[in-house]
């Protein structure tokens, strides 16, 4: 095996993302970029106003595995979870990647301690929040 | 098949470079590090260090100001750097040397300082494939004068696009500025050539020599280029200290960059009188030890032999070019025929962050990105790119070990 980043699991969510679909009807300004490297994300939620419910996340955007793999996780993770949990969530995600918080409970979802490597990797720890940081703006819109 | 001839430059440069002998340490164990980002910056010699050392152990002062042993001392030594320089380029005169930070700074510079050469309706010509540092103050120039900024476009192979340029040649081109080496594509661009024609329209021609100076035996005078522009960091010097070379004539006539101390000859309330050149472009207090620090450099590289490294560096380009064609779904950027150290490349299904991340595992160092040339990436519909780049310290053992780490990267993401 090569490394704890890229473990089965995140191999697994790169080459088979979940949730990814064609966004093209999204424009530019609702593209989310690293200017870092260039890569890109688009997101779309599924949003139940009613019951302030996100029933599904979906992305498009090409990147690296360790962006792949932490978005195609994200959707999986958000989905049928309220607005305001996930904001939280989203908070404590960023925060355990920059070493300023514990690991957060993502639902008992364990991929995500794939990413604990990352931490000491500073500039890939933005390919992996992209995403996150990302469904954070567009949950502000809704 | 070519049969690439696996020479040796001297086997005793490796010992040179204490960095070159560091192990890193990955999953306990001890591996050698393996560095192939010599475009970003390169290794330095034991020399350049110890020259670094003893001057601030022994000889810190300030120079061109002191009457004392010590000022006369570095200002004699800041000096002959210059001269070590004027000597490495070919260049007619110490004095059309100016020390700067770097290219970046080099190329700000020339860009300021050749503002009143550009009026409105003018056009600068610059490449497509530039470097940043190429590009920006060029913009800012066009935008403040209103003159427009063209560029040279390039092909498949990432060589320069010149035919139509010369046969339709367009005389509201007052500045040209193009570099000699392109740190995407490895291509070194007929520098000679673009001059002589630039020239015959009298427009001026800036050279930015950050991927040339360190790899080819630079003549200035040959070139017949106005300016040039080097960084030291990418020439076994430290970092903050380059210059940029400018023929006398157009030194001379040219205002200064930044005011200050050291830039002028004398000084009243209302006016000054600018100081003779090199000085009137070296405002303040410059890196005295950096640029005794490049003079060492220089002489190491002179000692080597510039055209000996040169053709070091070419068989072993070679030899990773045709090694790393043979692997499935790996693709280079950059098929010049006159090219220098730099290959450019990615892998199907692979994304270039991920090749570095573990080759970095693997003690590799490379670089993944946009490589300051975000425009380049645009045409060639790229995000970013994996790059390696050699050095004449670099050996053909490192590279059948990156090659063997990129089937192996293959095989993992396939
Ligand atoms: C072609 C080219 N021009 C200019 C530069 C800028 O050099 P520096 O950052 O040393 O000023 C570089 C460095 O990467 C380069 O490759």
């Amino acid at each position: 095996m090569y490394h704890d980043l890229y473990q089965e699991i995140l191999m697994d969510h790169y080459k088979n993302p979940r949730n990814k679909k064609n966004l093209d009807y999204l424009s530019d300004q609702e593209t989310h970029e690293n200017s870092l490297c260039g890569d890109s994300v688009k997101i779309e939620i599924d949003y139940d106003k009613k019951t302030g419910m996100v029933k599904s996340v979906f992305f498009d955007g090409r990147g690296c595995a360790v962006f792949t793999s932490a978005t195609s996780i994200m959707t999986e993770v958000f989905e049928n979870k309220p607005v305001e949990e996930i904001r939280k969530k989203i908070v404590e995600f960023i925060s355990w990647l920059r070493g300023e918080g514990n690991e957060p409970d993502l639902y008992g979802f364990e991929e995500i301690k794939a990413f604990e490597g990352l931490i000491q990797y500073p500039v890939r720890i933005k390919c992996a929040t992209l995403s996150w940081h990302a469904l954070e703006k567009e949950l502000g819109k809704l | 098949m070519k049969i690439i001839e696996k020479t040796q430059l001297s086997t005793n440069v490796r010992m040179d470079f204490p960095i070159l002998q560091r192990k890193l340490v990955r999953n306990n164990d001890e591996i050698p590090l393996i560095y192939l980002d010599n475009a970003a910056t390169t290794q330095k010699p034991q020399v350049v260090i110890n020259r670094i050392a003893h001057f601030y152990t022994y000889q810190n002062a300030n120079v061109h100001r002191a009457v004392h042993q010590l000022g006369e001392e570095a200002t004699a030594d800041y000096e002959n750097a210059r001269r070590l320089v004027q000597k490495f380029i070919g260049a007619a005169f110490p004095e059309e040397i100016v020390f700067t930070r770097g290219t970046t700074e080099a190329l700000n510079m020339t860009a300021h300082v050749l503002g009143q050469f550009v009026k409105a309706g003018d056009t600068i010509l610059i490449s497509a494939m530039e470097h940043h540092s190429n590009l920006v103050p060029w913009q800012i120039l066009a935008e403040k004068n209103k003159a427009s900024l063209r560029f040279i476009p390039f092909d498949e192979n990432g060589e320069l696009i010149l035919d139509d340029l010369f046969n339709n040649w367009d005389d509201s081109i007052k500045i040209l500025s193009v570099t000699h080496g392109s740190n995407v594509f490895g291509t070194i661009n007929p520098i000679t050539e673009i001059t002589r024609k630039a020239h015959e329209h009298g427009c001026i021609v800036v050279v930015d020599g950050a991927q040339s100076a360190p790899h080819l035996k630079i003549d200035v005078q040959e070139i017949g280029c106005d300016f040039y522009a080097v960084s030291g960091h990418k020439m076994c010097a430290p970092t903050g200290i380059g210059f940029l070379y400018g023929k006398k004539e157009w030194l001379e006539k040219l205002p200064p960059y930044q005011s200050g101390g050291e830039m002028i000859k004398s000084v009243w309330l209302e006016s000054s009188i600018y100081n003779d050149i090199p000085y009137r472009f070296e405002a303040g207090t410059p890196n005295i030890c950096g640029a005794i620090a490049l003079g060492e450099a220089i002489q190491y590289l002179s000692k080597i032999g510039m055209a000996k490294i040169h053709e070091y560096e070419r068989n072993l380009t070679n030899y990773a070019l045709e090694k790393m064609q043979g692997i499935k779904g790996l693709k280079i950027y950059g098929n010049a025929r006159n090219r220098s150290s730099v290959i450019s490349f990615e892998m199907e299904n692979i994304h270039p962050h991920d090749i570095a991340q573990i080759l970095d595992h693997q003690g590799i160092a490379i670089r993944a990105g946009h490589h300051c040339a975000q425009p380049v990436m645009r045409q060639l519909k790229l995000s970013s790119l994996a790059r390696v780049s050699f050095y004449f310290y670099n050996q053909f053992e490192e590279i059948d070990y990156l090659v063997k780490q990129l089937y192996k990267l293959r095989e993992f993401f396939n």
